[in-house]
Parts: C-alpha cells; structure tokens; sequence
C-alpha cells in the first residue's frame, strides 16, 4: 500500500513538474529573421521572468517555437502542429502580417488564443473571438502621426509609405486625422518594400515645399530615407512609426537619425519598474537595446500569463474571457485600457525622439478619442 | 525641372547605373564564353560586400576593404568555376542554371547564419553633399567605376587575354582550334568577373550603408535583364544598358513615383526585346 | 489532421511538378515562371470562391484563366529558344506577379483574404485526390502516347522533329495548354487550402522551387516529379528541428544534386 502511494505521489509530482507548453510562431529566417530573433528574445525573457518567480500556475512555461520565415504556407502548417501535436495551451505569434492571417483562424477555431505581438493587419483579430493582437493597429497610429505633424506646427505634409499593408493603414489613418487638423498633404507617394534608394523621389519632395514628411518603413528602409534625405539638404522634420523603432535604425542612419520622431509604444524614458528591467535584461542577453518587437513578445507573453494567473484556468475560453475583462493594465508596450470585442487592444502610444543616438521620450498620447480603433 | 533636381537626378542615375555596369559586366563575360548564366554571381557580390565590411571593421581603411572584397570575390569565383561550372559545360544549360540559383541561396543564408540577418553598417562614405547637390558617395562610386571600367577596356581591347576571350565568345571550337586555350580563358574570366563583383559588393555597402545577407537579390534579377538588353556577351552594350537603365529609373521614380511595377514594366519590355531584337538594343543581329 | 494537411499541400506540389514535367520534362521546353499560373488560378479560383460560387466552378474558371495565360507563353516560346526563353518565362513570372500587386481588385499589396474552404474537410481530401489521380491519369496518357512520342522527339530535337513532319508548334502549344490548366487547377485547390493569397506567394523563388522538384525527383518520368514534389515538399516539415538552417540546406541540396546527378534521383541519363 505505501509502494502504491509512493510511486502515486511521484506520479503527481511528475505531472504537477510537467511544463505548460506556449507556442510560438516567428521569422527566425528569411527576409524577416531580425524581428524574429527580437521577439523571441523579449518572448524568452518573459518565460524566464515568470518560471523565476514560481511559474505559471504553478508550473514552468515551455516555449514550443517554428520558424515560419513569415511564409503563410509554414504557417499553417506550424501552427496546427502546435495545436495538435504539441498541444500549446495558447500561441503567441511573433511574425508578421501575411503568416499571422494564415494561422489566426485556425488558432480560432480550434478554440486556442493566438496573440500577434505586433502585426497589424485587421483581420488577424476580425471575426475571430480566440484572437488577439497587442500592437496598436495601423489607422490608430497613423492618428497620432498626424497629431504630433500638427503639434510641430507643419500646416503643409509630405508622406511616403511603404506598399504593403502596414503602410497603407497608416497613410490611411494620417491622412483621416490631419484632414481633421486642417493639414494639407502637398506630396504623396509610395514605395515598394525593400527599396534602398529615395533620392529621386526625396529630390522631387524638396522641391514640393512640404514642412513635414509622415514616413512609413522598416528600419532598413528609414535609414535610407532618413540618410538621403538629409544629404539632400532636406531639413524638416520627419516622423516615423514603430517600424522605425529599432537600434538598428539609429546605427545605419548615423547622423541622420538625430532629431527623427517616431510613434511607438516602447516608452524608454518610462517610470515603469517593469520596462526599465526589460530594457536591462533585454541589453544584457542580446548585447542590443530593446526594440519595439522584442517588448511586444515579451508583453503578450507577460499579459496572457497574468491573465491565466488571475483566472486560475488555462483553458481557451477563460483565456479569452480573461482578456476581454482586462482594465488599466501596465504593459512593457503602453497601458492597455481594455480590449475591444475584436480582440484589438485600445491602449496608449508614446512618441520617442532620436537624441544623441537614443530614442528618448517627446510626448506620451493618452486620449482616447485618438487611440479608440 | 529645376537645377537643383536635375542635378540630384543625374548623379543618382549614373551612380546607380554603375554599380548596375559593375556587376553586369562580370555576368555578360561569363555568359559569352560559358553560355551560362551565372546566377551565383550575385553571391559572389554580397559575399565581397562583408569581407570589405570585416575588413573595414578591423581595420578602418575604405581602400583596404575594397581590395579585400575583392580578393574574397575572385577567390569565390574561381572556386566556383573550377568544381561546379566547368564540370558541367557537357550539360544542358538548365542543370547549371538551377544548381547556381541553388548555390546563390545557400551562400545568401551561409552569410545570415555566419553575420546574422540584420543589416550591418559600413560607414566608409559620409552622405554629404560634395560638388553642387552630388554627394560623396555618387562621386566615389562613380569614379571607381570609370576607373575600372577603362581598365577593362583595357584588357579587352589591347591584351592577348583580351582577345583571346574575344576569340572564344565568337567561336569556342575554331579558337581552340587556333590554340586558345580555353579553360585558361574561363578561369581569367570568372576571376575578372568574380574581382568587380566583389568590388562592387563592398562599394554598394558602403553606398548604402548597409551590409547584408539577401544584397545581391535585386541585382541578380536586374542582371538578367540588363545583360539581355545589352546584348548577351556585348560587353560594351551591358555597360551601356546598364547606365541607361540606371538614369531612366532616377528619372521615372522621381517623376512618375512607384505607382507602375518596376519589375513589371522592365520584364514585359524585356520580353518584347527578347521577342523582337533578341541580339539585345546595342548588338548587331546575330544570324 | 495536421499529417493530412502535410500531405494536401505534398499533393498540390505534386500537381505541380507533374504539369511542369509535361512542359520541361517531355516537351523540352524551359520553363522558369510555372508559379505565375498557380498564382492565375489559384487568385480567380479564390475570387470565385469568396463569392461564393460553387467549387467546380471555381475550379473550371482557374484553369480557364491559367489557360488562357498559358497559350500566350505558349506563343512566345514558338519564336524563342533555350536561355532567352528561360529569360522570358522569368520576366513573365514577375510580369503577372506585378499584374497583381497593382490591381486593387485582387486585394493588391493586401493580398486576398478570407477564402473559404468551398467543400467541407473530407470531401476537399477526396477531391484532391481524385484530381490528382486524374492528373496522373493525363500525364501517363500524354507521356506514352503518340503525342507522348512527339513530345520527346521535340525535347531530344527540334530539328528532328520537324524533319519528320511533326507540327512542332502545335505540340508546343497542347503542352503548354495542359500543363498551365493543371496547374491553374492546382492553384484553386491552394487557395482553399491556405484562405490568403499575396502577389509575392507566386513569384520567381516558388517557380524556382518546382523547376528544382522536378529535377532533382527526374524529368520525363511519372515518379521523378511527384518523389521531387514530396521530397522537397516535405523538407520543411521533415525537417522542422533544424528549422534555422532550412535555407542552405534547400540550396545546397540543389546545387549538389545539379553538380553530382543532374538526372535526378530517378531520372535516366539522357
């Protein structure tokens, strides 16, 4: 009777040792393989923070990670092997747009919360009650851009977007909000993702007369930008997005960089225990300072577990019922407010400076008739 | 058109241009002798590009990484011709073809594996305006392209390799018949080819600013169209195509933005040449 | 589920490679831009489907529309030979995948989105698989036909061919009428299968992709493509421990066998 209660109990404690397994999708290689390896740092980082302090429930997180080379197809296919093989209790998905589309609704229907750190595409969540995203999407920072065009006192704008979905949403939003502001956009063109070279479309801008330029792009392409531009004699002021927000930025512009805006939601001059130790802990495992990417993942991964914690339960229904209750939560990324029925988070936005090559805070937005989706 | 933008448009165009001419030349030569079209060749390129990054690193001379990048590419170049391409002259051309495309993907994700995938910088040429609006970066580029170019001008028109691969282009059989010695002219050319690339690699990164793993993808399909347009094997007529088509992109983007598909427009232009003078714009026709 | 989702997609490569395999492999024809015919049929299958028509349907108009666009490569590979018309199928892959990107209709940058299954999970396997035994079907009876005959007189010589009395052009365009409806078929089914389509999933690197299935599986035969389709199909999910170095493995793969076996595993020496 002992032996049987013996080997029970070392049965009970094997099963109460056993990991909770957290999928994750990101771009570990191919075009997009830097934003993978970031969010998968600050997705790590999140892990280890929450198994330091007694785990999850209990429990220790074990990360399930696939590379998806932002490939739709690997999607897919990933993403029903961590619901079915591996059997993930919920799916943070660290790539972009295009693989987020392909994974989210089967994440949905078979009832597992999938979170997008930081893609913005709309039909990610639309429709789909078990997914959510944590980035702000596209039109409500367009808003702020064309908030902070007006704030700097430009009455004539100048935008450049990037072709693509990220791009186009926040032109969209911009051009909604500075129509509201009284803005008049005098020059507006776009640009195929991976361009390196501006200069003829930055020659004809100058010419243009605008007093502002609203520019989207990743940070390989802004640093062109930021760079020709300047080379160019072309002073005014610029202002990117969260695509911009990355060390990487600053180092390719150089000089550049100085005096460039952008709107994100990585405040580094945040008074937040929670961020200045991520930005710590982040610099000391990647050698790099944070990026808005790599505080996405850590903040979905930190949201959700807190989340569970609260609920006592890991099962997808209390997850999602979990999230959609959430108020006034601190993030890595902004306080979140609440998440919409769509699953979309309304929460604030910080607008960061380059000075001396840092980001450093301008502004922080909170109003929500900006932020509301 | 003010001044100011014409200037700025035409040093752009021609800075471009050249660094297109640069790496085009090397894949026209290859294709003349080899029929091959050596995919592989923008592999070369980016693989020049972080041997002058690292040099660069270590040693924080512009020129010392030029020579570097140079040295990484030739020796890449004639690795690759020696076990890959001439073992399989006696194999229709698609085998080549496919195993280059296969061989520049796995030098591309080598360097991500090796580097990492973000970009790296290469600060060797601060974007500052120089001569009127041209800035440094357009006049270095430029310069050392003119340079080089009339070196190979040089060999091609005044030296026995020169006219040896002259020979070869035009009729392999009849000038190894006349003594050429033709695996002699292959090495000598994928080593001249190999050498701009690499150049060019290093002089685009630090154009840019940017050094990384997928560099040499835009050019390796804008090198097919070029070499077409010039004229497959007409050296002179890549490095003309090559200009122009550097010049027209200035011009077009900045006036006509990127509202029609670059590659689109140049590909159906490309097919209708293909179709109509395949000899290419500046070769006389062939048959 | 998750292996027959695997092998869905295996299947859809497969279709892929065999309707190539009549273009390259028996008609000697290169062919660098098969992918643009996957992405014609796979964006008016989807379109349809959206709309809700009935998958047949979807399923006729993709390979009408591949079709359509096939006779026209069809056309231009009569006048063009070897490496220009390597080229020319490559400028046309980026062509239509511009066409595409700019047509705001077909989602442009955004892709479509949003396309339903059209047939419930079985039934989809069940058609698929039928497709595909048809396919099969097809290719077997082109290969060793007269056509069949005709088609490899073309590949080993044109001259020849046409010495012999063969309407070589004719050939020419019934192969690539075949191949680029089989192919536009396969795109319906795709896009069923992954509900988003973007321009840039039927570009050069995914053509790339079934010129070197076919090849390394071996043209000309019935097994040659479909082992390539799986074999290198099925490399990523294989393989999905080493995930990080998919990319130089896949090329390495590719340049060893072109260097070493350039028939192929199962091709014949020709």
């Amino acid at each position: 009777m002992r032996r049987v209660g013996f080997v029970l109990f070392w049965l009970l404690g094997a099963a109460l040792a056993q990991g909770i397994k957290v999928g994750v999708l990101a771009p570990l290689s191919g075009p997009a393989a830097a934003d993978g390896k970031s969010v998968l740092s600050g997705i790590q980082i999140a892990a280890e923070e929450i198994n330091a302090s007694g785990g999850l429930l209990g429990r220790k997180i074990e990360l399930v990670v696939y590379d998806d080379q932002a490939d739709p197809r690997l999607a897919v296919n990933f993403v029903r092997r961590l619901i079915e093989l591996d059997r993930v209790a919920f799916i943070i998905g660290g790539s972009y747009s295009g693989a987020s589309l392909a994974a989210s609704p089967v994440a949905n229907e078979a009832q597992v919360p999938f979170i997008a750190a930081y893609a913005v595409h709309p039909d990610i969540t639309q429709g789909k009650p078990y997914a959510f995203r944590m980035g702000l999407l596209g039109p409500v920072q367009g808003r702020v851009g064309a908030f902070l065009a007006h704030r700097l006192g430009a009455k004539r704008v100048a935008v450049l977007s990037i072709q693509n979905d990220f791009g186009r949403s926040l032109e969209q939003g911009f051009r909604d909000q500075a129509a509201k502001l009284g803005l008049e956009v005098v020059f507006s063109e776009v640009y195929p993702p991976g361009n390196q070279n501006f200069t003829p479309l930055l020659a004809r801008l100058k010419a243009s007369d605008a007093q502002a330029l609203y520019a989207s792009g990743y940070y390989a392409e802004a640093a062109n930008l930021v760079r020709q531009a300047r080379s160019l004699g072309l002073d005014i002021p610029i202002i990117g997005q969260e695509g911009y927000d990355s060390p990487k930025f600053i180092e390719l512009a150089g000089q550049a960089a100085e005096g460039v805006y952008i709107t994100t939601t990585l405040d580094r001059d945040s008074r937040s225990p929670e961020v200045q130790g991520f930005l710590r802990k982040y610099q000391e495992r990647t050698g790099l300072p944070a990026d808005m990417v790599g505080a996405s993942g850590y903040a979905a991964l930190k949201v959700v577990a807190q989340v569970a914690q609260r609920a006592g339960d890991l099962g997808g229904p209390a997850l999602r019922r979990g999230l959609l209750g959430l108020i006034n939560l601190e993030t890595a990324v902004g306080k979140i407010f609440f998440f919409t029925s769509q699953g979309d988070p309304v929460k604030s936005a910080t607008v960061q400076v380059v000075k001396n090559g840092q980001f450093r805070r301008f502004l922080n937005v909170t109003d929500l008739a900006l932020l509301k989706p | 058109m003010d001044l100011f933008t014409l200037t700025a448009l035409l040093g752009d165009g021609l800075a471009v241009g050249s660094i297109y001419a640069l790496t085009a030349l090397g894949l026209t030569l290859v294709y003349g002798l080899l029929r091959v079209l050596h995919v592989a060749h923008a592999g070369v390129y980016a693989v020049g590009a972080y041997a002058g990054w690292w040099a660069f690193q270590k040693t924080g001379s512009f020129g010392l990484a030029l020579g570097t990048g140079a040295v990484a590419g030739a020796l890449l170049g004639l690795f690759l011709e020696a076990w890959f391409y001439r073992p399989l002259l006696s194999r229709p051309p698609h085998v080549a073809l496919i195993g280059s495309i296969g061989l520049f993907l796995a030098v591309g994700d080598l360097l991500r594996i090796l580097f990492g995938p973000y970009q790296q910088s290469l600060p060797a040429l601060a974007p500052a305006p120089v001569v009127g609006m041209l800035t440094a970066p357009q006049l270095v580029v430029v310069g050392a392209t003119a340079v080089l170019l009339l070196g190979v001008y040089f060999v091609v028109e005044q030296t026995r390799l020169g006219l040896g691969w002259r020979a070869m282009a035009q009729d392999a059989l009849t000038a190894a018949a006349l003594g050429v010695d033709l695996p002699l002219m292959s090495r000598l050319a994928f080593l001249a080819a190999s050498l701009l690339a690499g150049l060019a690699g290093v002089l685009v990164g630090a154009y840019y600013n940017q050094v990384y793993p997928t560099m040499g993808a835009v050019l390796a399909y804008k090198g097919l169209a070029i070499v077409v347009l010039g004229g497959l094997g007409n050296l002179w007529g890549t490095v003309a195509a090559a200009l122009l088509l550097g010049l027209l992109e200035s011009l077009a983007v900045a006036y006509l933005g990127h509202r029609f598909p670059p590659e689109g427009v140049a590909f159906v232009a490309l097919i209708l040449v293909l179709l109509f003078r395949p000899q290419g714009l500046f070769s006389r026709a062939r048959r | 589920m998750y292996v027959v989702t695997i092998l869905e997609l295996l299947l859809i490569y497969a279709l892929l490679t065999l309707s190539l395999n009549l273009v390259v492999g028996l008609a000697g024809q290169v062919n660098l831009g098969h992918a643009a015919f996957f992405g014609i049929g796979a964006y008016a299958g989807g379109t349809l489907l959206k709309a809700g028509a009935p998958f047949p349907v979807a399923l006729a108009a993709g390979a009408a529309a591949a079709t359509a666009l096939g006779l026209v490569l069809g056309a231009v590979s009569l006048r063009l030979r070897g490496d220009y018309l390597a080229i020319a199928t490559i400028g046309f892959n980026f062509a239509v995948v511009a066409a595409l990107l700019y047509t705001p209709y077909f989602g442009g940058a955004y892709g479509l989105s949003g396309i339903p299954r059209g047939l419930a999970p079985s039934t989809y396997l069940l058609a698929l698989l039928a497709t595909f035994g048809l396919a099969v079907f097809i290719h077997e009876r082109v290969r060793n036909s007269e056509s069949g005959y005709a088609f490899v007189a073309l590949r080993d010589s044109e001259v020849a061919a046409e010495a012999l009395g063969l309407n070589v052009n004719r050939f020419k365009l019934v192969a690539f009428a075949l191949s680029t409806a089989l192919a536009g078929v396969a795109g319906v089914f795709y896009a069923a299968y992954i509900g988003t389509l973007r321009p840039e999933d039927f570009g050069f690197p995914l053509s790339v992709t079934l010129m070197a299935m076919l090849v390394v599986g071996g043209m000309g035969g019935l097994w040659g493509p479909i082992l390539g389709a799986f074999l290198l199909g099925g490399f990523a999910q294989a393989f999905a421990f080493v995930h990080n170095y998919q990319a130089v493995l896949y090329g390495l793969l590719l340049a060893l066998v072109m260097r070493y076996r350039p028939q192929g595993i199962l091709g014949r020496v020709s």
